[in-house]
This record gives C-alpha cells, structure tokens and sequence, in this order.
C-alpha cells in the first residue's frame, strides 16, 4: 500500500532526522514503530501520513510517487489517509463538532454522518458526552475520541502516534480491541509507541528507530528496548 | 472651533481607516502565503524591521514619486487626502503581515495542521486557518490603524496639512504647536489618546477572549 524509498529528512538542511530508509506496508497489515524521544518516530509517521514532504528519497502510494502527482491526484489519495496526532487535537467546539468535520471535508450530509457518529460513540460507551464541548475533556477521553473520529470516514491507511501515552490500562486495552477490529476490515495501520503491550498484544511488524536509520526487530526482544 | 475639530478627528479615522483597509487587502494574503513557508524566518525578521521604518522617509519616498515633476506627477494626488491614504498603507503594511503572519502561523500549526492530518483539500485547510485566526487579524488590523492614526510625516509631506481638507490630528498639533496654541494642541492630543486608548482595549478584549 505504502512504501518509502530511500527516505531522508532534515528540518534544518544540516541535521538528518531520518537517513535513507526504506519500508514497505502493504494492505492489511499492521506496523510498529519503537524508538527513543526524539528518534524521528513522528517525522516518519507525518512522512507516511502524507502531511510532510521528504527532503530526499519517494513515497509510493500504491505504486504512484505520491509528491510528484497533481494536486487533485494527491488530494484522492490523502482523503485515504488520516494522521492521528500524540497530543490529541481538536477545534474549539463540542465533540459533535469536531467529530463531523472529517465527514463533512468529504462531501458526506448531515444526516448520514450524525448516524455514523451516533452509532460509533453509542457502540463505545460516548454517546452522553456528544454535546459536551471538548476542553471539559480528560486527556484519556480525549485520545480515545481522536481515534474514532480518525476511524469514522474508515481511512484505508491509519497512522496513530503514541496512541496509548494518555490512557490508563483499561482503555489502553479498550483502544486495542477498537483496532483490532479495525484491522480486521482490512484496514492498514502504523503506530510509533513506546508501550510494548502494544505490539504484543496486536502482533504485526516491529521496528525500531535510532540514529535516523530504521531496523526490523524480533518481537521477542521488545523488553530489552 | 467644534466643528473644525470634529472635521479633523473625522477626517483622521476615514483616512487612517481606509489606509488599513487597503493594506489589508494584500498584507492578509500576504500574510497567508508566507506561513505556507516553512523558513519564513528570515522574512519575518524583515518585516520586524521595517515596522520601525520613520514615517517620514515614506513621506519623502511618496513625494518624490508624485509631485508634479515625478513619475506618478501626471494622477496629480500629491495634497490630497488620496496621497496620504497611500502613504500610511505603505506605512502600516509591514507591521500587519507581520502581526498576521504570527497569528496565521500560529493558527495553521495547531488548526491547519489538524485538518490536513484529517484529510481537508487545500482550500479546506485555508477556511479553517483563516477561521481561527480571524481574531488575531482584527488585533493586526486595530494596531495598524493606531499606528496610522498615530503618525505625522507621511500626512505632512505628502498631505500638505490644508485646512478642511488634508489636515488630520497629528499635523494639526504640529501647527496649534508652531503657532503657540498649546490648550488646542494639548486638546487634540488626549483625543488622540483616548482612540489609542479605546484601541488597546479592544486589542486586550480580543486577546482575553482568545486566550
């Protein structure tokens, strides 16, 4: 589905953040990305997620070099796409608000996606905060409904970065089955975490991040990271 | 006496806000395409600069082009309150892209960003950016019109301070000055002031509001 080739980044021309990585995720499969603060885990995330653009190398995105298409092209593809920030963001405004606007930049009417927002909260438990305004949120709550507002156009490609960081257990684990059945419509997911619940729990791919350069690592040795 | 000082506060606010209002027209775009850059550093630090550039060297610069022997001679504006609208657009643009510039920057970071990551076109990001940053660009704006309303050089030279005419507040304290008439400048001063006055709050409101 995605695949970065020869990938380098630098935001200052001096410094590479990322040097000459190359990766492939294909359809349906599920990504980790580990590595220290500071190791780049979002740069490659914000790459892959179509947000920033490499200082070197290509980003094929079914086989078409993503930031040599025309606009229109891009924006097909980027509406496939959605980047759940690690500091969960909103608009000011209530959670219906801000859950529509995703929907609504996609040309869905009101009535469509007031359903497919009330069937998501009313399936995780949300459905009484619907009309509250998002700065009374707890930061948990907050991530968790970051997430479904990035599932609910069901992007074909999902990239969470550090998705767990604000939950406590039980909704670290509640987060993991919402994408578990996600994954199982098929979907592609890539995570940077630092929690290795994470991938232990989900499975997939584990890579780890140091010095700019990216490695697979064996999931068996998640403890020694 | 009530009625020319009425004319000359009501001629500085139409002059002054219709000044703004130009400068708006391109500092605002303006503004919006240099936060699209990620190394708008050095831009910035221009625009910084010329804010404090004295308002009589633009005086000077506009006379030049438009006196009856220069360049722009021929449109025949030089003494009109058109010249002076002029000038204190070129005088006011700098220092509100820059205050946009910031604000709009600001404001894509956080809101723009967050509806590329969501899948917005660029014009879907645009409307969110520009949405948000709406307060920020009415405080650019009201800053603008202080400093225009404020200054003295541009409506001196290029305006020729007439009677009725082109005389603004601060070229009729320069002349109630020149002339002795201390209680008339001293007068026109804390009207001055106060609309500064009145203009700093407003700022503040939006601030608060904002914050």
């Amino acid at each position: 589905m995605i695949k970065l080739c020869g990938v380098s980044h630098s935001y200052d021309g001096r410094r590479f953040i990322l040097q000459n990585i190359d990766l492939e995720v294909g359809k349906g499969q599920i990504v980790f990305i580990m590595g220290p603060n500071g190791s780049g885990k979002t740069t490659i995330l914000k790459i892959m997620g179509l947000l920033l653009k490499p200082t070197k190398g290509r980003i094929l995105f079914e086989d078409r070099d993503y930031w040599s298409l025309r606009e229109r092209e891009r924006l097909e593809i980027r509406r496939r796409v959605i980047y759940v920030h690690e500091k969960p963001l909103f608009f000011p405004g209530t959670v219906i608000e801000n859950m529509l606007y995703p929907l609504y930049i996609r040309g869905y009417h009101r009535e469509e996606a007031l359903e497919l927002i009330n069937k998501m909260l009313e399936e995780n438990g949300l459905i009484n905060i619907i009309d509250k305004r998002v700065d009374e949120l707890s930061s948990g709550t907050l991530q968790i409904l970051s997430i479904l507002r990035a599932m609910l156009p069901t992007p074909d490609l999902l990239l969470l970065d550090e998705p767990l960081t604000h939950l406590d257990l039980e909704n670290q684990l509640k987060i993991i089955k919402i994408l578990k059945q996600y994954l199982s419509m098929g979907k592609t997911l890539i995570v940077s975490t630092h929690n290795p619940l994470f991938p232990r729990r989900m499975g997939g791919r584990i890579y780890e991040l140091n010095n700019g350069s990216l490695r697979e690592i064996d999931p068996n040795s998640l403890k020694t990271i | 006496m009530m009625d020319e000082l009425l004319g000359i506060i009501t001629r500085s606010i139409i002059i002054s806000g219709t000044a703004t209002l130009l400068a708006s027209t391109w500092s605002i775009p303006l503004a919006y395409r240099l936060s699209h850059k990620t190394r708008a550093g050095y831009i910035r630090s221009i625009l910084e600069a010329l804010v404090g550039v004295p308002t009589v060297l633009i005086g000077l610069l506009l006379y030049m082009i438009l006196c009856s022997q220069c360049p722009l001679g021929l449109l025949g504006i030089l003494y009109t309150p058109i010249a002076i609208v002029i000038g204190e657009a070129i005088l006011v643009t700098p220092l509100i892209t820059a205050v946009s510039l910031y604000e709009i920057s600001r404001v894509r970071a956080r809101y723009g960003e967050l509806a590329q990551s969501l899948g917005a076109s660029d014009r879907q990001v645009m409307e969110v950016v520009l949405k948000y940053s709406i307060p920020g660009i009415i405080g650019a704006l009201l800053m603008g019109f202080s400093r225009a309303i404020g200054e003295l050089g541009v409506a001196l030279i290029v305006g020729g301070n007439i009677k009725g005419y082109t005389r603004v507040m601060t070229t009729a304290i320069a002349l109630e000055v020149s002339r002795g008439e201390y209680e008339e400048a001293i007068l026109l001063g804390l009207l001055l002031l106060l609309i500064v006055a009145v203009i700093a709050v407003g700022l503040r409101m939006i601030r608060g509001g904002r914050d």
